[in-house]
């Protein structure tokens, strides 16, 4: 789930009504003493200065001061910058007016997957003790569309012993609550506290914030960069592998970093490429029993085309290090597994892998997945073995270890692409595909046409002499899967002139950074 | 009879036309999934597979009479309005594949599910699929290779429920291999808001005098799940076999 930080989802408060105490977020000290001058502007005012990080707990580590004069909030802003929650780096602080509270209220809305509705939790503070604040806690039931109703809003809100201006104050944040919420399309939203001032005003004095993953793309007013939740602040190579996912919406790919450096004892790091979330979980269970570290997180599922798992098995491959590649996920797969096997073989060709893989892709189609990567290992200097569904995750991790043993400590070092020459010749027949665009060598045309034609599935034929595509520009565009399994069968078959050119934007840099 | 498709239901298509939508009524056919008609928007009158088109599931049952259950291949974005539209036409059980469906897209189709007394599978569902009667969505792939995987639960069979695909048909795929039959597989899905949980499927099971027993494969406690063991756990253990890996 995205998160956003406190200072964010305070301004999507404010723009659904509620009321916030003043003040800004802050990167620098500089920034963060202008913020404290212009709030301390009356005698006996106060400031707070807080780390705007994903934890709870925040004055526990810390992350919480207050200030009377700037100077004083110039100490505290500097000091938070410099600290680390978890992975992250506190990167700004959030410097407020400290608001004069007469009560606190903790209000929250969730999503309950039971009534499959939205509903809204508050409690009434001033209960010391977690039960006594448990006894007194309200759930209130959500149309989806509608928000609470107002009799349901009423009631719960009737103990609380607020005068009536003040209960209506009170059931407008409630409602307001769930209009912030759907209109953010939110998952959680909790303002904790909610708090009711001396002078009578509620005040949103915290706010924790998820917005929908799924819902992400429909808001771009948030600015959320990466909608999946990393313990850690994203990689350059993991913001490369979210916009493959975002520009191939066929099956599904996830990329994450977990690891940089094998961990001590460890066989290696290994480039995981896992298929559907249950079976890579197995199979990476599989490869931690063996003794190895996993340095990523790979997983192509739900029908992917066999672009997405090239450009997957690419991105894998631009992490320094590995000792080999495992491949294993769902056994019984209902996708069509030799489109990942093609995917996967040209990945393996452009980067000429000395590397070992092992490659588990039971399910429908294995034979011909196993087949793919059989002859594919013949034209590289490491092995790569297909497994089919019989083969269990362990066995297979066992083989792997194996392989590895015999690899005399190569370790992988990231590099570009090989190109076939042609393709920088000026003659180059070019064809877009979705992403990339096919090359055809013209000069050799007369030599490989019947190969290609025939691997192509007649995608690719003669016209007067010159490689055309037989189907109109805009259907030949999506078939860069039979493209791929086009390229992959010339190169097996030994047809030079013929090569599906895939873009990755953004990889090429990052390797030239690892060379 | 099995749970939630067997022979006997009429299943609509959405999205039928697109690549996802074309591939899978031909393997669902194949397997003996009574497809009766297809829906996408501006394309009525059109055939797929031989396979009528329509415009609106309205439209389709208007002309076919009552349609069981309609399986959806279309963008996570458009899956709300093509749920709603088939909920709204008195197709009682929605199976919705798509990964990606919003929260409060999935709560919106929940409601109206609701209001109309009808079911949803899904979002993010591989399907369910009862061997050797029919299958919607995309559990087995090609039906040579679900006639090979899932023994037909003849005279009955082992329920199976899982949150994960690739785990639901491994599982179907192991039983199989110890000689176990299986009533039907169903696949609840992966997301936050589902229409069929595991209890709701449990119970279901329970209900179905073909189903001897239940499997189900999970990852980590959730309250639906203790849910499920409460609400049938006991009278399983009572009345069969428990099958666990």
């Amino acid at each position: 789930m995205a998160r956003l930080h406190e200072y964010q989802g305070k301004a999507i408060l404010a723009a659904n009504g509620f009321k916030i105490p003043r003040g800004r977020a802050a990167s620098t000290a500089d920034e963060a003493v202008s913020v404290a001058k212009e709030l301390l502007d009356q005698k006996g005012s106060e400031v707070v200065v807080k780390i705007q990080a994903w934890t709870t707990g925040r004055a526990g580590i810390g992350g919480v001061a207050f200030a009377k004069k700037p100077d004083v909030a110039r100490g505290h802003a500097a000091r938070m910058l410099e600290m680390k929650v978890g992975q992250f780096p506190v990167e700004a602080v959030l410097v407020e007016e400290k608001i004069a509270i007469d009560r606190e209220f903790f209000l929250s809305f969730a999503i309950d997957d039971a009534t499959r509705a939205p509903t809204i939790i508050f409690a009434p503070g001033g209960g010391t003790g977690i039960e006594e604040r448990a006894a007194s806690t309200r759930r209130i039931a959500c149309d989806v569309i509608r928000g609470p109703e107002d009799s349901i809003v009423a009631e719960a809100i009737a103990s609380c012993g607020l005068s009536s201006t003040q209960a209506t104050q009170l059931a407008d944040s409630i409602r307001k609550l769930f209009t912030a919420a759907r209109k953010v399309e939110a998952r959680s939203l909790e303002i904790n506290p909610l708090v009711l001032t001396k002078d009578g005003q509620f005040v949103a004095a915290d706010c924790r914030i998820t917005i929908d993953d799924y819902a992400v793309v429909r808001h771009p007013e948030l600015k959320i960069e990466i909608a999946r939740e990393f313990d850690h602040p994203p990689t350059p190579l993991e913001r490369v592998a979210y916009a493959v996912e975002q520009n191939d919406h066929r099956g599904t790919f996830y990329f994450a970093q977990l690891a940089t450096t094998a961990a001590k004892d460890s066989k290696g790091l290994v480039g995981f490429h896992g298929a559907g979330g249950g079976g890579s979980m197995m199979s990476m269970d599989a490869i931690v029993n063996a003794g190895f570290t996993i340095a990523n997180f790979t997983d192509t599922s739900g029908n992917p085309s066999a672009s997405k798992v090239y450009r997957a098995s690419r991105i894998i491959l631009a992490q320094p290090d590995l000792v080999g590649y495992f491949g294993s996920g769902s056994g019984v797969a209902s996708q069509e597994q030799y489109w990942s096997a093609y995917g996967l073989a040209k990945a393996f060709w452009e980067l000429d892998l000395n590397i070992p893989a092992v490659i588990r892709l039971g399910g429908n189609t294995e034979d011909r997945a196993v087949d793919v990567l059989q002859r594919m290992s013949r034209l590289l200097r490491a092995p790569i073995e297909g497994y089919r569904k019989t083969d269990a995750p362990a066995m297979i991790a066992t083989r792997f270890a194996e392989l590895v043993a015999t690899g005399k400590g190569t370790k992988w070092k990231p590099r570009a692409p090989r190109l076939p020459k042609f393709v920088k010749d000026p003659s180059v027949t070019t064809i877009p595909v979705k992403g990339g665009r096919v090359r055809i060598d013209s000069a050799q045309w007369s030599q490989i046409r019947g190969a290609v034609e025939t691997h192509s599935g007649g995608l690719i034929v003669d016209r007067a002499g010159a490689p055309v595509s037989s189907v109109p520009g805009e259907e030949f565009a999506t078939k860069d899967s039979e493209l791929l399994a086009c390229d992959v069968e010339c190169r097996l078959a030994g047809v030079e002139g013929f090569y599906l050119e895939l873009d990755i934007p953004g990889l090429d840099e990052l390797i030239g950074g690892a060379r | 009879m099995a749970i939630l498709i067997d022979e006997t239901k009429r299943v609509l298509v959405q999205g039928i036309t697109g690549r996802e939508g074309r591939a899978r009524t031909k393997l669902m056919r194949e397997y003996g999934t009574n497809v009766v008609a297809g829906v996408t928007p501006g394309k009525g009158g059109q055939t797929v597979l031989g396979v009528p088109v329509f415009s609106t599931p309205q439209d389709a049952v208007k002309a076919l009479g009552g349609i069981d259950i309609s399986v959806l291949f279309v963008p996570a974005a458009g899956v709300k309005e093509a749920a709603i539209s088939a909920i709204g036409a008195g197709i009682k059980l929605t199976v919705l594949v798509p990964d990606r469906v919003p929260v409060w897209d999935a709560m919106e189709i929940a409601a109206a599910a609701k209001a109309n007394d009808a079911m949803f599978l899904g979002p993010n569902t591989l399907g369910v699929l009862s061997p050797g009667k029919g299958v919607v969505g995309m559990i087995g792939g090609r039906a040579e290779s679900a006639r090979q995987w899932f023994k037909p639960g003849i005279p009955k069979g082992v329920g199976v429920i899982s949150r994960s695909g690739g785990m639901a048909s491994s599982t179907g795929y192991y039983l199989g291999q110890a000689g176990v039959r299986i009533s039907t597989i169903a696949h609840i899905g992966g997301d936050a808001v589902l229409g069929i949980r595991i209890p709701d499927a449990a119970l279901m099971f329970e209900a179905d005098p073909l189903t001897e027993a239940g499997h189900r494969l999970h990852r980590r406690q959730s309250g639906a799940r203790r849910h499920a063991i409460q609400s049938c756990g006991s009278d399983h253990r009572r009345r069969s076999r428990h099958t666990r890996r």
